[in-house]
């Protein structure tokens, strides 16, 4: 029986053990993890910071900060003749620098090679968490299975902050390319199959336990999801921009002239969109969305076509919708009251409403034939939100006009009171006084 | 408050709505298809005659010099929510559902009883129903025979 005071004392290493040596490691943040650590380092922070300063192309992603630190466990006989157990972890600036350098080569010649650094230093990370832990089971749990067990409780199970941030790694490395997904999905899982093995074999995990690689199973899932969250950012992002910039949009109309005679030879082409303006906004988004189908129609699923992993394309399809309901909902929250209260507002929107509408006729005929999937070929098509968003833009343009009709009473009403019960007075006005009659 | 100043505070608040008016065409005009822009356009001018017309339409008694008033003032709006609109005149009668009314109504004040007479007989003033015009007649014109000639004529095409 292990007392509570074990279980405690196993909770604290464990809850310390990632507070002050992984969890730094994992997340790289320089000035917490300097302060706390300087006396560790080669060289104080600022010199850091300058050599990460003077390398602008150094990625910034965390994997790649986090793969920079080298753990060490050593052991030494001290002047008493005992035995002292160190353990040291760094951030070596000359090694930061040629990772660094070597990233920069990387990155100029190709993004397949960029992929297989991200492996890389996921490797080196496994390695460095791989180091510590077994640093404490060896010297500090004394190999005892136990003790191990209820240590790997601490870590892997429920609650425990490290196997998220782990997965969360493991995330990271999934490219944003979809032509990049292959290299990752056939060198990642050993990666992180050989860690899970490690951690099994130092019996903190169950052997039947796969929450580390159970992160793997579906890769092309998440990398799915990840193109998703990655679109709707930036589509987000675009809804963050200035609304009251517009640009021109539609086939310009013939010279106006002032007739009374119908021009049969200048018709306006009953197909193509009104001249108006839209805001830049919408007209970025639609780009947005564009392109997000064009990547779901180029996504390669032959290889994935036996199983769900073919659900990119789907999800990507799925995601262009979403970016229009995105701009239904964030276009209303953060310009309601200028739309439902300023006339040139008003008007970009409704013609930002009726160009999505116009575009949304055409999107899933444009697109659905080029889709490989043939479920996607039948479900490709946008016409179902054409009236939410002409009834939309009616919508916002009736209340401005109503708004703007309350204006006009407004100003009329009061002044006018009199006029019907003052018409049967015989004054003349001055102002009729002074004025030719029009007709 | 008399008459006149009544009348000058009514051209004044007139006024008021029409540079209103002009000032959301500016920004319309600019941004919103030229179909859609005569449409809301159209909306707004037919406020401003909707209210003008009420008005003038419920006043039970209008003097010589109050129809001169009103021809020119409903002349002068004409003329100038007419430059709301890009093609002027054609687009502002087709998107305007007052605006055949408020023009005829106009007219109207400097007619004497046979030019209405005559302008009944070709429809002039098919955008006024007949009971609108004759109490615009009973308003303007004193109790005569012609008076009840007119109004006979209107109560039969109305009948018609």
């Amino acid at each position: 029986m292990i007392g509570s005071w074990v279980n405690d004392t196993l909770k604290t290493i464990a809850s310390n053990i990632c507070e002050l040596a992984i969890y730094p490691i994992m997340d790289f943040d320089e000035t917490k993890a300097y302060t706390a650590y300087n006396s560790n380092s080669v060289e104080g922070p600022s010199a850091l910071v300058q050599g990460l300063a003077r390398k602008k192309s150094s990625p910034n992603w965390k994997l790649f900060h986090a793969s920079l630190w080298t753990v060490k466990a050593s052991s030494q006989k001290t002047s008493a003749n005992k035995i002292q157990h160190l353990l040291k972890w760094e951030r070596d600036i000359s090694s930061s620098l040629k990772a660094e350098n070597d990233y920069s080569e990387v990155s100029g010649s190709s993004s397949q090679s960029e992929t297989l650094l991200a492996v890389d230093c996921l490797k080196h990370i496994a390695k460095n968490i791989t180091v510590i832990l077994e640093f404490l089971v060896k010297n500090v749990l004394l190999d005892n299975a136990d003790l191990c067990s209820i240590f790997g409780d601490f870590l892997f199970g429920e609650g425990s902050e490290l196997l998220p941030k782990i997965l969360n790694l493991v995330y990271e490395i999934i490219p944003t390319n979809h032509s990049q997904l292959p290299s990752v999905v056939s060198s990642v899982p050993s990666v992180v199959l050989e860690f899970q093995e490690r951690i099994v074999q130092m019996k903190l995990l169950n052997e039947k336990d796969n929450c580390i690689s159970g992160a793997i199973i579906d890769m092309e899932k998440s990398y799915a999801e990840k193109r998703r969250v990655n679109i709707l950012t930036e589509g987000h992002s675009i809804l963050a921009e200035d609304y009251h910039n517009s640009v021109q949009v539609g086939n310009a109309p013939a010279r106006t002239v002032i007739t009374d005679e119908i021009d049969f030879t200048h018709r306006e082409d009953p197909f193509s969109f009104a001249y108006c303006s839209i805001s830049s906004v919408a007209r970025d988004l639609l780009r947005l969305c564009r392109n997000t189908l064009e990547e779901a129609t180029m996504v390669e699923i032959d290889q994935y076509s036996d199983s769900e992993t073919a659900l990119t394309p789907f999800l990507l399809f799925k995601t262009s919708r979403e970016l229009f309901d995105m701009f239904r909902a964030v276009i209303s929250s953060r310009h309601g009251i200028s739309i439902a209260s300023i006339p040139r507002c008003a008007a970009i929107f409704h013609n930002d409403c009726d160009y999505i509408a116009f575009n949304l006729l055409t999107l899933g005929l444009e697109f659905g034939p080029k889709f490989r999937h043939e479920n996607l070929r039948r479900v490709c098509t946008f016409v179902d939100m054409v009236p939410i968003f002409r009834r939309l833009a009616e919508e916002k343009l009736r209340d401005i006009v109503n708004i703007q009709k309350g204006e006009l009473t407004k100003i009329m009403e009061d002044r006018m009171d009199g006029l019907w019960h003052s018409l049967a007075l015989d004054e003349v006005s001055q102002f009729v006084l002074h004025k030719d009659l029009l007709y | 408050m008399g008459g006149g100043k009544i009348w000058s505070e009514s051209e004044n608040a007139i006024n008021g709505a029409v540079n209103h008016a002009q000032q959301v065409s500016q920004a319309w005009g600019p941004l919103l298809a030229t179909n859609i822009y005569c449409k809301a356009m159209g909306m707004l001018i037919d406020c401003i005659f909707e209210l003008i017309l009420s008005h003038v339409m419920k006043a039970p008694d209008i003097s010589e010099s109050s129809c001169q008033f009103v021809n020119t003032l409903f002349g002068d709006l004409l003329g100038s929510v007419e430059e709301c609109f890009p093609k002027r005149l054609v687009e502002a009668q087709i998107s305007c559902k007052y605006w055949h009314k408020f023009f005829a109504v106009g007219k109207f004040m400097n007619m004497s009883l046979s030019e209405i007479n005559h302008a009944l007989a070709e429809g002039f003033f098919r955008s006024i129903t007949g009971p609108e015009l004759s109490s615009l007649i009973q308003a303007t014109f004193a109790e005569s025979t012609k008076r009840e000639n007119v109004l006979k004529a209107l109560s039969k095409s109305d009948q018609m």
